[in-house]
């Protein structure tokens, strides 16, 4: 009697421990959900901090892998979160930061113009040991210009003869994904110089003075500067005066 | 024996809405990506039916009717949790739920029922027919 009356007592012991970790799962799931979703609207609007609160009564375990894939290259970054209940973490994940584990190859393609990628993100997130979620998401998006900014101006300095004059010009280039590249650049259309080659230093940036002579082309053509990382080559408008 | 019988009626019928009828309710007022399967509604009337017949029957057959109401209901938890395992696709993301570790806990209470009443079913009867056997000599 006194057995059957420890095991009726142990069915029910069960029946609360699960009954108590349905409640702790469900709760916990449903103020994520709610969290994640606010989450997810501020990424798209271009956050990269994100700062998640688990307001929940599970410990709960993140762990995110954004993967990128430019052509045959591909690059992972992951992070790992644990935050307890009532705890807060903060999520960073750059955009140009995956970018930059790319190998300076799958990049070079990108230096001047836009190349379609891969981005697949991967989050999985633990409550507690008792629920697991996997939420995948792959997305198709365009890469570069990694020309941040091209500032090229030219500042005519003496007339030589009717088809060649002294210029002065002056180059800035910022690339941080380029850092330590060379790039190559010249005068075409209306004006034409010869091919002129420029370091980018560790932070990504270039600089170049230059005094030269430029011929000047038969017809009214438009001034445009052709600027070149390894082969991939873009055009840009010249600022002339300066 | 009528009112046993109510009884056992009254609750198959909260045992069916509780398993089903409710959580289906639910599951379509939340616009959930993850829809109560169809194939669930004749396991939950089953554990319903078992859960009714151990309210009107008497003992032992009671506890064999809950023994099998029981064993109906684990079986209709691991139906519900797919195995432990569901995925889906929600917007454009895709989605997969591991609830093994939740599972093996919901299950734990049903199947823990299900053998201490097959137990005391067991031995009820074990000691009828002692009893029989007695009566006999």
């Amino acid at each position: 009697m006194k057995a059957w009356t420890i095991a009726s007592a142990f069915v029910w012991l069960l029946r609360i421990v699960s009954l108590a970790a349905l409640i702790a799962v469900a709760y916990t799931g449903l103020s994520l959900y709610q969290e994640a979703t606010e989450l997810a609207r501020l990424a798209k609007s271009g956050a990269t901090r994100l700062e998640l609160t688990n307001t929940g009564v599970l410990p709960l375990k993140l762990d995110i892998t954004a993967n990128i894939k430019v052509g045959e290259h591909s690059a992972v970054i992951r992070r790992t979160l644990e935050i307890p209940p009532g705890k807060s973490a903060a999520i960073e994940v750059d955009y140009s930061e995956v970018l930059s584990q790319l190998p300076v190859e799958a990049l070079l393609p990108a230096a001047v113009k836009p190349v379609n990628a891969k981005l697949e993100v991967l989050v999985k997130a633990d409550l507690g040991g008792l629920l697991s979620i996997e939420v995948a998401r792959e997305e198709e998006l365009s890469v570069g210009p990694l020309l941040e900014h091209v500032e090229v101006s030219l500042e005519p300095v003496e007339l030589i003869n009717a088809t060649h004059f002294k210029y002065a010009l002056h180059v800035r280039l910022n690339a941080p994904l380029l850092a330590g590249r060379e790039a190559k650049l010249r005068l075409k259309g209306g004006l034409e110089t010869p091919w002129l080659t420029l370091s980018f230093d560790e932070t990504g940036s270039a600089d170049l003075e230059h005094v030269g002579v430029a011929r000047i082309a038969s017809g009214a053509a438009p001034v445009t500067v052709e600027v070149c990382v390894d082969g991939a080559c873009s055009e840009v408008p010249l600022t002339v005066g300066g | 024996m009528l009112v046993r019988l109510l009884k056992g009626v009254a609750k198959a019928l909260i045992e069916f809405a509780a398993l089903y009828l409710v959580p289906a309710y639910i599951v379509s007022v939340l616009e959930s990506p993850i829809g109560l399967p169809l194939y669930l509604a004749p396991v939950a009337a089953l554990a319903a039916v078992f859960s009714g017949l151990a309210s009107a029957l008497s003992k032992p057959r009671a506890r064999l009717a809950s023994s099998a109401s029981s064993l109906v209901l684990a079986l209709y938890v691991y139906l519900l949790f797919e195995g432990g395992v569901m995925s889906f696709s929600y917007q454009s993301y895709s989605v997969v739920v591991n609830a093994k570790n939740l599972l093996l806990l919901m299950l734990a209470p049903p199947i823990a029922s299900a053998l201490v009443d097959a137990a005391k079913w067991a031995t009820g009867e074990k000691e009828e027919k002692e009893r029989e056997i007695e009566e006999w000599e």
